[in-house]
């Protein structure tokens, strides 16, 4: 009786859960958001101990929207303001669609762009999108992040005073206020997978779902004829692209660099994804810095080997980076990657130039490390690596750290 | 054999806190756990139980609103299993995955004729 729980599609609740949010609050109201997110919570609670005797429902989906639609109905009543919903349109249209999809991709981008409304800050704007649109917990959202708790709790309360006061009905923007608005969105959904994939190789797998939902994001808005764009596009190639090498960049609790990654475990579906989102990026005949960005992940794709990477385009690019969108990070991997074609000295003495911008950063003297032991320092490459190893709050980096440093004689 | 009676107590306050991920991993693990009794030919029969509920007292004339007594104490499912004798049942009992939630279970015989 309950073999079909088994083969429970992975993450049912969670994606529920954003879906059933996103298609309420669509009919209800942002103002509401609060007993939404209580009615749904309350249905998955119930749908937990039917299912668990009983096995799935047929339309899982649309169990819950009308178990958390009914519950907060009653809620509603009770609070006296139910009157103005009973037939509204637009629940019975969500109703509707999700009888026959149980998709609601329409609430779900509207969802979106209401948590990345311009009064909410990007950061606050990424943790209510992980709560309202993805089923994250705060408990969950913490672990993946690698923040505390409290500050996950703090920038919640605060976006969703901000949603509740701001959003007013859900809509999706049009002419050129979309515009504006999808690039502040686009920079929220590529801080989501930034912030996972610099966790990715810790112990907890949360953070490669984080990764993969925000590329279930980007699809999402992407879906939408006005969103399809130069900055889209590039970043659902970028995403792709590494999503792809995840199963070869961690083996058994071992960071492995790009150089020693094995093929065959990159995955070929995600390549495919990046190579077809790559091509339709470059139509567009522009440059952006996420196209940039994926560039440089389509070079590493392209070439048949690591030895076969065409390192004089990827530094080229690099370069471009550097000029159009300066920062300290662009200035360090412009280096790392011309170490791959000038003399280490060359590029230890560019580096040492630019060490006042990253004193606190362990990748900078992990790479000058591999400088000093290139020209035969192994002195100052130890004294590097130590320092890189205190630096980096990592646990699989520093182990990566630790036993390089072990091999130096 | 002989046929016990599991009744289920407590834990909701535990799984309202849960995430939808840990509600759904919560779930699978009753699933497979009942799916193995099933298997194992000790599973009956069984039900979950919804919160609201009345009780009725002095000749059924005074009705009163659940829950009935401190949360803990409700009642929120029962199985019904085959098992060899009381200890057997209760060694069954042990693998339920009420205990993750600090819930309890009681067992009881079923009196046959």
């Amino acid at each position: 009786m309950n073999s079909k729980i088994n083969n429970a599609l992975d993450h049912l609740f969670r994606h529920e859960y954003g879906k059933i949010v996103a298609g309420l609050t669509s009919g209800f109201g942002a103002q509401h958001i609060e007993i939404i997110e209580d009615a749904v919570q309350d249905s998955l609670l119930k749908a937990s101990q039917v299912w668990a005797y009983n096995g799935l429902p047929n339309k899982p989906g649309y169990w819950l929207f009308k178990v958390s639609k009914n519950k907060l109905l009653d809620i509603l009543k009770r609070e006296g303001k139910s009157e103005n919903f009973i037939d509204d349109q637009i629940i019975q249209e969500a109703e509707q669609e999700i009888v026959l999809s149980t998709e609601l991709n329409d609430e779900q981008l509207k969802m979106i762009f209401a948590c990345c409304h311009p009064a909410i800050q990007n950061r606050d704007a990424l943790i209510l999108s992980l709560k309202l649109i993805s089923g994250f917990s705060i408990d969950e959202i913490s672990r993946a992040l690698l923040i505390k708790k409290e500050t996950a709790k703090k920038s919640l309360q605060r976006a969703k005073l901000k949603f509740r006061k701001e959003v007013g009905q859900l809509v999706v923007p049009s002419g050129r206020e979309l515009k504006n608005y999808l690039n502040r969105v686009l920079k929220v959904v590529y801080l989501m997978f930034n912030e996972a994939y610099k966790t990715s190789t810790g112990k907890e797998l949360i953070n490669r779902d984080l990764c993969g939902e925000a590329l279930r994001l980007a699809l999402l808005i992407i879906d939408k004829k006005e969103c399809k764009t130069l900055s889209s596009c590039s970043l659902i190639s970028l995403m792709a692209y590494k999503i792809a090498r995840f199963d070869a960049r961690l083996v058994d609790g071992k960071l492995i660099r790009l150089q020693n990654q094995n093929r065959q475990l990159w995955i070929r579906e995600y390549i495919d994804w990046g190579n077809y989102y790559f091509h339709q990026a470059t139509l567009f005949q522009e440059v952006d810095d996420f196209y940039l960005e994926a560039s440089i992940e389509f070079q590493y794709h392209i070439a048949p080997s690591f030895e076969k990477i065409n390192w004089n385009k990827v530094l080229n690019i690099h370069h471009l980076i550097r000029k159009h969108y300066p920062s300290p990070n662009a200035h360090l991997n412009y280096l790392i990657v011309m170490a791959k074609i000038e003399k280490a000295e060359v590029v230890l003495s560019a580096l040492k130039k630019i060490q006042n911008e990253h004193n606190r950063n362990h990748l900078y003297f992990a790479f000058k490390a591999e400088l000093e032991l290139e020209i035969g320092k192994n002195k100052e490459a130890k004294e590097s690596l130590d320092t890189a190893i205190s630096l980096s709050s990592n646990e699989v980096e520093k182990t990566y750290l630790i036993d390089k440093k072990a091999l130096i004689p | 054999m002989t046929k016990y009676l599991y009744l289920f107590r407590g834990g909701d306050a535990r799984r309202l806190d849960s995430s939808p991920e840990e509600m759904q991993e919560h779930m699978q693990k009753w699933g497979n756990w009942m799916q193995g009794l099933a298997e194992k030919g000790s599973l009956v029969d069984g039900l979950p139980l919804a919160k609201e509920g009345k009780v009725l007292s002095k000749d059924g004339n005074t009705a009163t609103d659940g829950p009935f007594a401190e949360g803990a104490e409700i009642v929120g499912g029962y199985l019904i299993v085959n098992a060899e004798n009381m200890e057997q049942a209760s060694e069954i009992a042990k693998g339920c995955p009420i205990f993750e939630h600090e819930g309890t279970v009681e067992v009881r015989e079923i009196m046959s004729m």
